[in-house]
């Protein structure tokens, strides 16, 4: 147990002047708006920029730490330890997993200020709705993105020649067979079952139907292609 | 036998690197693996220490196949340099002490003064000898079974490789421990190595112990490292 | 670093030599305890099963024997050590006049030779 959890902390470290940097950036911005905001401008919203901004940087960060690896020479080191593969993907997704549980706080707890101080007046939501939404959009995205880079990396260490065409292969290939059972697989989850949101816009009361469809559609394609990495580390990863 | 191979090839695109390679090595004894640059030895130690994987053929240490168990007596000294950069000395010694059973703190601070590394400097930091001289440190803090050294004093300042050879000897626990080391500068190591494999082009060209090879043929080591080069 | 050996001949052989000629001289007395096998590996920068394997030759030629858990010791015979003495004299000796021949001296030239050492060893 120990060994892992210090690989984990490994993971951990490796990028935290990133996160660090990310998370000063975000509060900075935040204050900002705070600060310096008013209701009848859209500067407010840019309050979204480290939201989406870290949803798009944290993929690229976890590629990152894989490709590093092999880029200095450490993977000798990682591949070496007597700990099953599996570990190895497993921990560095969990590891910007929490960078991304960080960042998403920080940023949503920003947005729902500004959003208090700014928006509650024309539309109103509960707390709690703002939060799910957010974290239902923020993680289901972040996971699938995630589980394709872990997929895509796997794959560029199994082999030794054509890596970056081998992973870019692999992102439109499994973009191309997503999109084509997206239609079919999400419609068939839904009848798993929704939930509904109240909202007023304008004084207007709307509701608004989230299906699972769609989330737990990623999950499983999250699930299925985190699956696949792993058993590439387990089978074919090599230095 | 602690260490067994058996027709390993290993393919990379374009070439082969190990050709039918068979060979044992005996528990508690020195192996030089040497060949020169390109003959497949770092090849062979990446397979050794599993963290590359034969196109064919059978590896058993200790008598099974590579597992994380078996990783955990072998302690690997691959070529490269393979620590974190980002890590200071310190840092790296802590995090490779729960990997590894026995590992001794004290014993690697002992090493460290040894070896005049600075403790608090990052890896990336370190010259080209300290580098080598930290994979040593990281070696024998440990009681592994196994160590795999791959050109443990190539491109290494002299009073760097008096150290490194100095802790060598100092530290091999012989009769227990065995040691493959592999090296183009036979003539450094000609004294510390009882068994001897001369790489060629990922084939064995010569093998046997290296005192019978002396009387055998009246010739150094390094002597015959340069006919079998040739 | 440590002992100067000759690369060429078995490593083994020439610990076994060593240890002779410390015994020969007098460096270490008959029953005299050697070096444990890592000390004289440490003291000669060479690898300690080949000191343990010159050991071994040694007591089964007699040379030296091993008192369990206490070490190993030069034989007490004076007549075994003083035979090695003759031995290794005797090589050297050989050696010598091999090397000699190989230079194809005349009868005044060797003669010049035997007057130059016995000044060396006055």
């Amino acid at each position: 147990m120990k060994p892992i959890v210090t690989l984990f902390k490994k993971e951990f470290k490796e990028h935290r002047l990133i996160l660090f940097f990310l998370v000063v950036a975000t509060v900075v911005l935040d204050l900002y708006l705070l600060l310096t905001g008013s209701s009848d401008s859209a500067k407010p919203l840019w309050v979204l920029a480290p939201y989406s901004g870290t949803l798009i940087i944290l993929p690229f960060l976890l590629a990152h730490a894989f490709t590093s690896e092999w880029k200095s020479d450490t993977a000798y080191v990682l591949l070496a330890l007597p700990i099953r593969p599996f570990w190895i993907p497993v921990l560095k997704f969990l590891a910007l997993l929490c960078y991304a549980g960080i960042l998403f706080g920080i940023s949503t707890l920003g947005g729902y200020l500004v959003y208090v101080r700014f928006y509650a007046n024309h539309v109103s939501i509960s707390t709690a709705d703002f939060w799910l939404l957010s974290a239902l959009f923020y993680f289901s995205w972040t996971l699938l993105f995630f589980s394709l880079v872990t997929l895509m990396e796997a794959a560029k260490f199994s082999v030794h020649r054509y890596r970056g065409l081998l992973g870019t292969a692999v992102f439109f290939g499994t973009l191309f067979f997503w999109v084509r059972l997206s239609d079919p697989a999400v419609r068939w989850l839904d009848r798993i079952g929704h939930y509904t949101l109240t909202l007023r816009i304008e004084g207007e009361l709307i509701t608004q139907t989230i299906r699972f469809g769609e989330p737990l559609w990623i999950a499983i394609t999250g699930a299925v292609l985190l699956g696949l990495a792993v058993l590439l580390f387990e089978t074919k990863v090599e230095v | 036998m602690i260490i067994e191979v058996e027709g390993l090839w290993k393919r990379y695109p374009g070439t082969w690197a190990l050709r039918d390679l068979s060979f044992t090595a005996k528990k508690g004894r020195v192996l030089g693996i040497l060949g020169e640059n390109g003959s497949g030895k770092s090849t062979l130690f990446r397979i050794l220490a599993g963290i590359t994987r034969p196109t064919r053929g059978k590896v058993r240490i200790f008598g099974t196949p590579i597992t994380p168990t078996v990783k955990a007596r072998i302690a690997y000294l691959p070529e490269v340099q393979p620590y974190y950069p980002w890590m200071t000395v310190r840092e790296l010694l802590e995090f490779l002490a729960p990997f590894y059973p026995g590992w001794d703190p004290q014993k690697a601070l002992n090493l460290v003064d040894f070896m005049q590394l600075p403790l608090e400097k990052k890896v990336g930091d370190l010259s080209k000898g300290q580098k080598g001289r930290l994979k040593v440190v990281v070696a024998f803090s440990w009681p592994s079974e196994i160590v795999l050294m791959d050109e443990p004093l190539g491109g290494i300042d002299p009073p760097s490789r008096k150290r490194i050879l100095g802790a060598l000897f100092s530290e091999f626990r012989y009769g227990e421990q065995t040691i493959l080391i592999s090296t183009h500068l036979v003539s450094e190591v000609e004294e510390f190595i009882e068994d001897v494999i001369y790489l060629k082009d990922g084939s064995i060209v010569l093998s046997g112990h290296a005192d019978q090879l002396r009387e055998e043929r009246g010739k150094s080591l390094s002597e015959l490292f340069e006919e079998v080069a040739t | 670093m440590g002992f100067p050996f000759d690369p060429t001949r078995p490593i083994y052989l020439q610990i076994m030599e060593e240890i002779k000629k410390r015994a020969v001289r007098g460096e270490i007395p008959p029953g005299g305890q050697i070096p444990s096998v890592r000390d004289l590996a440490k003291e000669m920068g060479v690898n300690p099963n080949t000191v343990a394997r010159a050991y071994l030759e040694l007591e089964r030629e007699g040379f030296v024997f091993t008192k369990r858990g206490q070490g190993t010791y030069v034989t007490q015979d004076f007549a075994r050590i003083e035979q090695e003495r003759e031995r290794l004299a005797e090589s050297a000796r050989q050696r010598f006049l091999k090397e000699i021949e190989s230079l194809g001296l005349n009868e005044d030239q060797k003669a010049e030779l035997l007057r130059k050492i016995e000044e060396d060893w006055s």
